[in-house]
């Protein structure tokens, strides 16, 4: 869909204009409260326009991106979806948003979220829960909720999202379109509000493989303000020769019947089109998820430290004392996801349970990554469902701890540090989509968007309802 | 049974109810089944700072806090 906007926008068969309109007129019907601020980009309309009548367009030039609310935006709010953060306004762009405007995009919305990136149903935010485009009922999964939903619902042809335990590709699967969790480091983490530094990742949502690719060109790179970011280009691997894709029992025995039978049908196609399948097996899996939440809750729980009502943000009414300022600020700002997280980190670095809990779960952290290492050594690309099941009603009460075992199928990766994309592979007899993740070795994210392309280029998605 | 509101107040939090904190304890402590070798920290092909990158960002720093009108760091968060 970029380029074919690039290529409209340059021959003049739409105005950037009238291509903002458009979004924007849906933007004002939508009922998916996916969006949390809605940008003056009157100014962006003219020079765009002005820059496509000199011939001098860029790759993005006049074209609306959508920003999730953690990633900084000089002049517009950032909300992170919390009352802590509700009227923040950042002084500097993030360093994806001044690449995606330095190559001529505009930044038209900021999306609704889970508060602080914490949750995987959209329902975790200070605003109302996002809904999904498929069915208002249903969750469109989290927590870049707002990004997914926006793209489903064609607000924007592309937004930004950030994925620390599946955030891109949950709500890429939930709301039936095209996820990537690039590898960590490809892309700058600076100017994103951190929820767990070691795993946090911006990640880009879209309606194809291949605008992923495009917008993962855009923003991937070196920058010096986040140490952990490197030049990838010389890393991409060379591919020649029939490319092998592993599947694992361990991941599909806890799926649904639905979600087993559209992955299986993908892998088919895989077989038809000459890849090899060749059987893998993941033996740390089933203690990913522990090993998750103790490692991303440590890391929230002293990240969000920062939130005191003194630098940033909400303060309360009630000062009495210093510390009890500091209680009311936080108990009143933060809501219980982020509440629950701030404890389970607390909870697993106090000095007794240190060894118990968060060393053990580094130690499992690495056994993941050696195991994609081995994984790898049979492979090109790893194969799963996205999710144990479809998109869920948003009145559907489940527990904390059934909401955090559904990550399972996406924490590996993230624990591993590696490239994931998520696409639409089928749909449930309620009409929701499925979605299945490709997972491809560190860098290589050429690989598993050119599979995911190709089957996307095999598959007709249907449009969403709402 | 945790003391949740304890670990709260160290927490700097209002006082709450979590009702299924315990659920979520018995979910990480699964973590405690495993035996697997103490992680070190080798060096990775990913997620480490590089040399050259720290270098350059020293330099720049530098360059900044000696400059004449001084050098602020943007406050993230």
């Amino acid at each position: 869909m970029l380029t074919e906007l690039r290529k409209k926008l340059d021959r003049k068969e739409i105005s950037v204009a009238e291509l903002c309109n458009e979004y924007s007129a849906r933007i004002n019907k939508s009922e998916t409260n996916s969006c949390i601020t809605i940008c003056d980009i009157s100014d962006e309309i003219k020079k765009a326009q002005a820059d496509i009548n000199d011939g001098k367009s860029l790759p993005l030039t006049g074209i609306p991106i959508a920003v999730k609310d953690n990633i900084c935006t000089k002049g517009i709010k950032t909300t992170c979806a919390s009352k802590m953060l509700a009227d923040f306004v950042p002084v500097y762009d993030a360093c994806t948003v001044a690449s995606l405007k330095k190559n001529g995009g505009i930044i038209h919305i900021k999306t609704n979220m889970d508060e602080f990136a914490m949750g995987s149903r959209g329902d975790a935010s200070y605003f109302g829960a996002v809904r999904n485009p498929y069915d208002k009922e249903y969750s469109a999964g989290g927590s870049s909720a707002g990004s997914a939903a926006a793209v489903a619902e064609k607000l924007c042809p592309a937004a930004l999202g950030s994925d620390t335990g599946g955030s891109v590709r949950l709500p890429a699967a939930f709301c039936g379109v095209t996820g990537l969790n690039p590898t960590y480091g490809s892309v700058s983490r600076y100017g994103l509000i951190a929820f767990a530094s070691s795993l946090d990742r911006i990640g880009i949502i879209a309606n194809s493989a291949a605008d992923t690719g495009l917008l993962f060109n855009t923003v991937a790179g070196a920058d010096l303000n986040d140490f952990t970011s490197l030049n990838t280009s010389d890393n991409v691997a060379d591919n020649t020769g029939k490319l092998k894709i592993g599947i694992s029992d361990e991941f599909f025995c806890g799926a649904d019947s639905e979600t087993v039978k559209a992955c299986t049908e993908a892998i088919e196609f895989y077989r038809r089109s000459g890849f090899e399948i060749v059987n893998v097996s993941f033996k740390p899996l089933k203690y990913a998820v522990s090993a998750y939440y103790i490692i991303s809750s440590a890391e929230a729980a002293s990240n969000l430290a920062r939130f005191d009502g003194v630098k940033f943000g909400f303060c309360t009414e009630e000062k009495t004392d210093f510390t009890e300022m500091i209680a009311k600020t936080r108990g009143e700002a933060f809501g219980d996801e982020v509440k629950r997280r701030i404890l389970i980190g607390n909870y697993v670095l106090s000095a007794e349970r240190r060894n118990m809990y968060y060393q053990k779960a580094l130690n499992t952290k690495q056994a993941i990554r050696l195991e994609f290492d081995e994984i790898f050594k049979k492979c090109d690309i790893f194969l799963s469902p996205s999710s144990p099941h479809s998109a869920e009603k948003l009145c559907e009460k489940k527990s904390s701890a059934d909401i955090y075992k559904d990550d399972i199928y996406t924490v590996p990766s993230s624990l591993a540090g590696l490239p994931s994309v998520t696409t639409c592979c089928g749909y449930c007899k309620n009409n929701m989509p499925i979605g299945m993740s490709l997972t491809g070795r560190a860098f290589d994210e050429k690989t598993i968007i050119s599979a995911a392309d190709l089957f996307e280029k095999n598959f007709t998605r249907r449009e969403a309802s709402v | 049974m945790t003391d949740f509101t304890h670990l709260a107040e160290l927490s700097g939090l209002a006082e709450e109810n979590f009702s299924d904190m315990e659920e979520v304890i018995r979910l990480i402590s699964k973590i405690t089944e495993t035996d697997y070798p103490a992680y070190c920290a080798e060096p990775m092909h990913i997620g480490v700072f590089r040399d050259d990158i720290v270098e350059e960002s020293c330099k720049k720093e530098e360059i900044l806090k000696n400059s004449k009108t001084g050098f602020e760091i943007p406050k993230i968060m």
